[in-house]
């Protein structure tokens, strides 16, 4: 029995209702609790001429309830220690409680109900509209979210969700109307397709009683599938350049589609992002700033979902230096695509890897995002058990050929923002 | 008094002959083992021409020493499945390394190898310059980061919190890297650090290997006390910045109280009441930036009515007395001026009336909780521990957290009457300008 005190094996049971819940025992020596309701309440919903609307649901919903308005929700939490926070991406929305296990019962209730029964005030839609509007300006003029909307624009045509941001545009989010969230929610949010993850000392015996009681509200019926047809990733050609005057750092960015996270290849391509620049062992880090000093961050990541996935590398330079770095980022990744990595370096960074799922499990928060992942992309119940073993048995030809289709350089847009390079003059 | 729960893990500590502080903070559940080590020297110890050493010291102890040579730390670490860091503060410098418990042995290896013999050479630290500036200007590219610098800088003028831990960028690309390294052999030595363990190990063992690996390191570490003080401050001082950007920015700050001042707990709480964040004793690691208060006055005042997008305030205490800020960032269209303005009515407004009871109890009671879970991982023990042992005496955690607790209403009031006062205060206000006017 000693499995279900670890955080690395969960237990999953669909509720009489048909919801999905998973329970995940805490770190041992820890003193809180999480809960996660994941809904398909992703962007990709948003409504033609709505965009924004998902972002502003899933914020929304932790700005009070029917019963307590949003500074009284805010006192209640502020009370127990606890937090209230809601996510949303392109695909799934989510809702989270985190506080003291003693404060469970409270703290439970207090997330169905604001699952349940959200607010959807005049003036919080107000407030977080403005609060929108600036993110959009953010997004235009702070280099870093420049470069990062840029390229996703880049990579996917008009029509494709992965194209956008969630911010909206000013009018689609002025024209979101407490109707439109309430319709968004009651189609989104309160799906029994959605998932319940929670990371308690409770017994899934009890968690399920709690649940099948107070779950009963969920009607509807939509999944995470998609039924659109999305245009394909195109292949840009030149890098685009978005000139920033006045900003002292240039960020730039290289990236394209990739796999999404059910892919068998998942393991070798999340491997080889750790090889090319996951850490501080990572080829990007150690060229670009270790050996060349040329920048205080180069890294790359990837973008795994349910409905494919796109992967970027990034750095951040001075201005001077931007043709040198893109060379570098660029050399590295044809590096990726015609060298097999050397086994010793697949080694080293494999072990890392296999060696650092403790430290996630280090609190309730590390080991409860562990489990949210594991939900949503259906994977094993002990999954994070034989992980270990998938990435053990990834061979260097493997990671090779999980480059070729999940970090292919060839189909990669190059973007930078920020002040734009020196002039180089003709002598 | 309130009876406070017993919040802080069960820790055992001394001191090695060379000066070395050590803390030891056994919980044999962890799956991990973190070690800390804080040096009492941040940017309070630089002065003009070195501004930033400290900041690119620490840059640099991941460059070399004896026996792990440039790369060496990052790769025994990674492989060993840790995760490492470091950060410099004004007045202090912080390394940490986490991995998991079994491989505790590798960072108290790597920390007494480095902490009196890192390889300082000129060519790694003129490598390294770049990489310092590079940081820099990152930073550079927010207002936010601007508008505290230059804050800073107004409201200093002999303390060297005037400047930034991360350096003047004239100072950082004058200083030779000789400067550099002699402000390394003065400063970084045992006598000026504390050593923190935390996670499963036993402490015994541990002890016996502390002592083994740190005792060998000869005494060392010239005096970082500060003998600089800042006259007190005769007149507003303001200063307006512009740049690129979204929407205007405002900060306000008044010289504030240094730990050891009695009034220290008293402005901890109203820097709850007014921006919502328990700071010292908040969950995680770190002093609880970014995240949003709604049921604080300053969300209250100016986000809820739709005059910023975000506010708040922030107040940590420093060695010597540092400063209360109050910011916010406005709703397009909304001009500093009414943001300033709302800014300086709540506070005045704590001023006159002191904080209601029931925001009182509020406050004690986010305390209370937030103290119970500020301690949950082995990272965070050794954070916190390790903070409170190189900012205070021992047990100043939980006495702070008692007189936090014990503050009454006049207190906040006395000390928000005779702080928060028209001529101390420094005002920066950020203005955009050029770009995003619209998304």
């Amino acid at each position: 029995m000693r499995e279900r005190t670890d955080p690395r094996r969960v237990e999953r049971v669909v509720t009489d209702s048909g919801l999905t819940l998973v329970r995940q025992p805490p770190p041992p020596s820890t003193h809180s609790f999480s809960a996660t309701f994941l809904s398909p309440a992703g962007w990709a919903r948003d409504p033609p001429g709505k965009e924004g609307l998902s972002v502003l649901t899933s914020r929304l919903l932790t700005s009070g309830t029917r019963r307590l308005a949003r500074i009284a929700l805010a006192q209640l939490l502020d009370r127990h220690g606890a937090s209230l926070s809601s996510e949303c991406d392109v695909e799934s929305g989510e809702l989270s409680v985190w506080g003291p296990t003693s404060s469970f019962p409270v703290l439970f209730d207090l997330f169905v109900e604001a699952l349940e029964r959200p607010r959807f005030a005049v003036a919080d839609l107000a407030r977080t509209k403005r609060q929108l509007t600036e993110r959009q300006l953010r997004e235009k003029a702070q280099p870093e979210s420049r470069s990062g909307r840029e390229l996703l624009r880049a990579i996917y045509p008009p029509g494709h969700p992965f194209r956008e941001s969630g911010a909206g545009t000013p009018s689609s989010v002025r024209s979101v109307t407490p109707d439109d969230l309430r319709n968004f929610h009651r189609r989104w949010w309160s799906t029994r397709q959605g998932l319940l993850v929670v990371t308690t000392d409770r017994s899934l015996a009890e968690l399920r009683r709690r649940v099948e009681r107070q779950f009963d509200f969920l009607d509807g019926t939509v999944g995470f599938e998609f039924s659109e047809r999305w245009p394909r990733p195109r292949t840009p050609s030149a890098p685009i350049g978005i000139p920033l005057p006045g900003r002292t750092e240039v960020q730039v960015r290289m990236g394209g589609p990739s796999l999404p996270r059910s892919a068998p290849e998942y393991p070798a391509l999340h491997l080889a992002n750790e090889v090319l620049g996951g850490r501080s062992l990572s080829r990007l880090f150690q060229r670009v700033r270790e050996r060349h000093g040329l920048a205080y961050h180069a890294s790359s990541a990837l973008a795994p979902m349910r409905a494919g996935g796109y992967w970027w590398a990034q750095a951040g330079t001075g201005p001077e230096r931007l043709t040198k770095v893109i060379g570098l980022v660029t050399h590295e990744l044809e590096r990726m695509e015609d060298e097999r990595v050397p086994p010793a370096e697949l080694a080293r960074i494999r072990n890392s890897l296999i060696g650092s799922l403790p430290l996630e499990l280090e609190t309730t928060a590390g080991a409860h995002d562990l489990a949210v992942d594991l939900a949503y992309y259906g994977l094993d119940e002990s999954f994070y058990l034989t992980w270990p073993d998938q990435l053990n048995a990834v061979t260097p030809r493997d990671l090779q050929a999980a480059v070729a289709t999940g970090l292919d350089y060839h189909r990669a847009a190059v973007v930078w923002a920020g002040p734009p390079p020196p002039r180089s003059g003709r002598r | 008094m309130p009876r406070l729960p017993a919040f802080t893990p069960s820790s055992h500590r001394f001191r090695l002959p060379n000066g070395l502080k050590v803390i030891l903070a056994p919980e044999p559940a962890s799956p991990t083992a973190s070690v800390w080590v804080w040096y009492n020297v941040g940017s309070k110890n630089e002065w003009p021409g070195v501004t930033g050493a400290s900041h690119w010291v620490e840059h640099m102890l991941f460059e070399g020493s004896p026996k792990y040579r440039k790369g060496a730390i990052d790769r025994a670490v990674t492989e060993a499945g840790g995760t490492l860091n470091a950060f410099t503060e004004y007045d202090f410098t912080a390394y940490f390394t986490t991995v998991p418990k079994a491989r505790l042995a590798l960072p108290l290896d790597i920390e007494s190898d480095r902490m009196t013999r890192a390889f300082l050479t000129d060519d790694e630290v003129e490598r390294e310059r770049v990489v310092i500036l590079s940081e820099r200007e990152g930073n550079e590219n927010w207002p936010e980061f601007l508008v505290e610098e230059e804050l800073y800088s107004l409201a200093y003028r002999h303390h060297p919190y005037r400047w930034d831990p991360l350096g003047r960028p004239e100072d950082i690309r004058a200083m030779t890297p000789a400067m550099l390294a002699d402000y390394y052999h003065r400063f970084y030595g045992t006598r000026n650090a504390t050593l923190v363990v935390s996670g499963a190990f036993d402490a015994p063992s541990v002890r016996a290997d502390v002592r083994r690996r740190f005792g060998r390191l000869r005494a060392s570490g010239d005096d970082p006390t500060v003998r600089a003080s800042e006259p007190r401050q005769r007149g507003e001082r303001r200063a307006t910045l512009h740049g690129p950007g979204t929407t205007p920015i405002v900060a306000i700050g008044w010289h504030a109280p240094a730990w050891p001042d009695g009034a220290a707990p008293a402005m901890l709480v109203l820097d709850m009441i007014l921006g919502g964040a328990s700071r010292v004793f908040g969950g995680g690691f770190g002093f609880g930036r970014g995240a949003e208060h709604p049921a604080s006055r300053l969300y209250r005042r100016l986000v809820e009515p739709g005059l910023a997008v975000r506010s708040g305030s922030e107040y940590r205490p420093k060695a010597h007395p540092g400063m209360l800020v109050v910011s916010a960032q406005g709703v397009k269209g909304v001009p500093a001026s009414q943001l300033e303005s709302a800014l300086l009515e709540e506070v005045d407004r704590l001023a006159s009336r002191g904080p209601t009871a029931s925001e009182l109890q509020e406050a004690r009671a986010k305390l209370l909780r937030g103290a119970s879970l500020a301690y949950e991982g082995a990272t965070a023990v050794g954070f916190r521990l390790g903070f409170f042992a190189t900012v205070g005496p021992a047990g100043l955690e939980r006495e702070l957290l008692g007189k936090m607790l014990a503050v009454r209403s006049t207190a906040i009031r006395e000390a928000a009457t005779s702080i928060l006062r028209r001529d101390g205060r420094t005002t920066v206000t950020f203005e955009p300008e050029g770009g995003a006017t619209d998304a």
